[in-house]
Formats: C-alpha cells, sequence, structure tokens
C-alpha cells in the first residue's frame, strides 16, 4: 500500500482528483485506483469522498447520470481552467526551484 | 461478511443525512468491496466529523467547545486542583456568572441572527443550546455526588488544595463564603445539626439543577445578541452618509 506523502501538491486530495478526471469522467473506485498508479498514493475512501464533496461545491466537477450505485464525475470547464492554472503555476515554482538547485 | 455490511452501514450513519443522500450509495459500494483496516475506519471517522461539523450549527459547535472546556476543567480539578484564587479555576466553577460567558451567549446569538436571518427566538434558543452542553458536566457531577460515586471538598481561601493521592475521586469547591448547613452527628438522638462554615459542600440536588436554572438568562442574553444581529442588518441595508445628510440639510443652511 503507497504512503501518502505529508508534504506537496501530491497530498492535496483535490489536485489529485482533478488531475485524474482530466482525462476522462470517472466514478470514485476509478479515481482511487487512477491516482494510485499515477502519484503513488493511496487516498482513504472517507478523504476522497471530502474532496469530492468540496469539489462538487465549487463546481469543478460535476456528477453524471449513472443507473448503478457508482456515479462517475467529469471535469467542468471551470474545473478545467482552475486545474490548467494550478498546474502551471506549480510547473513555474517547480522550474525556479529545479534551476536555483542546479550546480553554477 | 454480515459484520462487514453493518459495520459500513454504521459508519455511514455518522455522516450528516443530506450528505448520506447524495454520496452514501458510492462511498458503501466503495466500503463493502475491501477490508474495513484501522487506517479505513479512522478515515471515514475523521470525514463524516468533518461533514458534520460543515453542516452543524453556531450553537452545536460553540456549545461543544464550551463542554469540551467544562469537561477539562472538571477532571483537571479531580486530578490535580489548583489552589483557591486561581484563575482557570475560578472561571470554570463560576462561569455562568462571567463577563465572558455572557459575551460568548450574545456573540452565538448575533451569529446566529447573521447566518439565518430568523426570529429572536432562534438566537435565543441557541444561547439555551450553549448553556445546557456546556452544563452537561456539572449536571454529570451532580449525579455522581448523588449516588455518592463523587465527593466534594469545600475550599476556603486560606486552604491549601489536597492530591489526587490524597482525597481520590473527590472535586474541590472553591468557596469563601459562610453559610449554614445541616451536618451529621453521632448523637443517636440528633441526627442533624445545622452549623455555620465555610466547609459546607452544595447539595448534590443544587449541582445537577443550577445549570438548568440559568437556561432562562441564558435565552435572553441571546436573543439581545439577535436584537444586536437584526439592528446590524438594518444598518447595512441603510448607508448611513445618504440617511442623515438630507436631514441635517435645513440646520444647515
Amino acid at each position: 500500500m503507497a504512503r501518502k506523502p505529508k508534504t506537496g501538491p501530491a497530498s492535496d486530495p483535490e489536485l489529485l482528483i482533478l488531475s485524474s478526471l482530466a482525462s476522462g469522467p470517472k466514478h470514485g473506485y476509478a479515481i482511487m485506483g487512477d491516482i494510485e498508479t499515477f502519484a503513488g498514493v493511496t487516498l482513504g475512501p472517507g478523504t476522497l469522498y471530502t474532496a469530492i464533496t468540496r469539489l462538487v461545491e465549487k463546481k469543478l466537477i460535476a456528477p453524471q447520470v449513472s443507473s448503478g450505485r457508482q456515479r462517475p464525475y467529469k471535469l467542468t470547464a471551470e474545473g478545467e481552467t482552475g486545474l490548467t492554472e494550478q498546474l502551471n503555476d506549480m510547473r513555474r515554482v517547480a522550474a525556479v526551484g529545479l534551476r536555483r538547485l542546479r550546480p553554477a | 461478511m454480515k459484520t462487514h455490511h453493518w459495520m459500513v452501514t454504521a459508519l455511514l450513519r455518522l455522516y450528516p443525512t443530506a450528505w448520506r443522500r447524495e454520496y452514501g450509495p458510492e462511498l458503501t459500494g466503495m466500503l463493502l468491496v475491501r477490508p474495513l483496516t484501522a487506517g479505513i475506519v479512522g478515515d471515514v471517522l475523521r470525514s463524516a466529523l468533518w461533514q458534520r461539523l460543515r453542516v452543524a450549527e453556531p450553537s452545536t459547535l460553540v456549545g461543544l467547545a464550551m463542554l469540551l472546556v467544562m469537561l477539562n476543567g472538571f477532571v483537571w480539578n479531580i486530578v490535580a486542583p489548583s489552589p483557591y484564587g486561581g484563575e482557570a479555576s475560578m472561571l470554570l466553577q463560576n462561569l455562568w456568572g462571567s463577563n465572558l460567558y455572557v459575551l460568548l451567549l450574545v456573540g452565538c446569538g448575533l451569529w446566529t441572527h447573521l447566518r439565518h436571518r430568523g426570529k429572536l427566538d432562534q438566537s435565543g434558543l441557541a444561547a439555551v443550546k450553549i448553556s445546557f452542553l456546556a452544563g452537561i458536566p456539572l449536571m454529570l457531577a451532580g449525579i455522581l455526588m448523588w449516588l455518592g460515586i463523587l465527593g466534594v471538598i469545600v475550599l476556603g481561601p486560606r486552604d491549601t488544595p489536597t492530591t489526587f493521592h490524597e482525597h481520590g475521586f473527590t472535586y474541590t469547591y472553591y468557596d469563601a463564603q459562610i453559610r449554614s448547613c445541616w451536618i451529621r452527628v453521632s448523637e443517636p438522638t440528633i441526627q442533624l445539626q445545622a452549623i455555620q462554615s465555610t466547609t459546607c459542600p452544595p447539595a448534590p440536588l443544587g449541582v445537577m439543577l443550577s445549570p438548568l436554572s440559568r437556561l432562562p438568562a441564558s435565552w435572553l442574553w441571546g436573543a439581545l445578541g439577535g436584537l444586536l444581529g437584526r439592528w446590524i442588518g438594518r444598518s447595512r441595508r441603510r448607508p448611513l452618509v445618504t440617511s442623515w445628510i438630507p436631514r441635517l440639510l435645513p440646520y444647515w443652511r
């Protein structure tokens, strides 16, 4: 079982869920598995659904209609913009940090 | 398998009803297909508590915080009583009469009114709820005293507090007033004798009922907070400058 990092962007469940949904609609269980694959982070079911609730309230993701128990979620236009901005900010910070770490 | 299902249902019950209606089936499905480890149970408990706190009324939050503060003070009083005059212990004992507590009730009444824009009654009831929750440890102490489980030591200004090792499961009551009370005596013909003393412990029934006797006053303080909220709401809607300038203009001319 992968351990959840204590700090850093990879510990933010909301960002992880948005990144997971960037590839298309998924239900809770699929989001969890995807995050485990691409980030090496296992989100607990409680943490996952707390983050999903917050994202739905912020209108960054939206639930889709389903017949079964598992309901898929998809990224909204607002969520897509928000994720792009957040990832670009992170890339800028990472680039500066890595440049400064490089020996002169 | 039956235990697993029962545990999942019990965990789901911890979430607020509205949340459960929206996300309950999904979370149930997820919890049913994996083993319930301590980590997962802890994660779900934390999430349920968070969801409860998000939808809780201000009065519930403040009341629960007060309950914890009172319970903490109660436990510390038994384990390590502070000397007479210690600020924290005196404040906890005389909480209902303190200005800080009154301000808290008024503040919660105000908060409730600003949140719901309801009647003053709602703000009053919010303050009553806080007082009731904060009074639970005291009512519990009264019941324990009544059952003879909890002893009481009365500590005057010049007395030294005893340690837990010396007094055991006993509450230290800080009192400097000389009052009349009845004590049991060994004389068979007279079983109770009236004395004037500083060491009269409070009556269990009095301790049990004292938080309830404060509820009407709490209602009034909460309603006052609501009234303040109503006044703030009105002054927000009416800009101060534009409402006063036309009235002052005739005098200026």
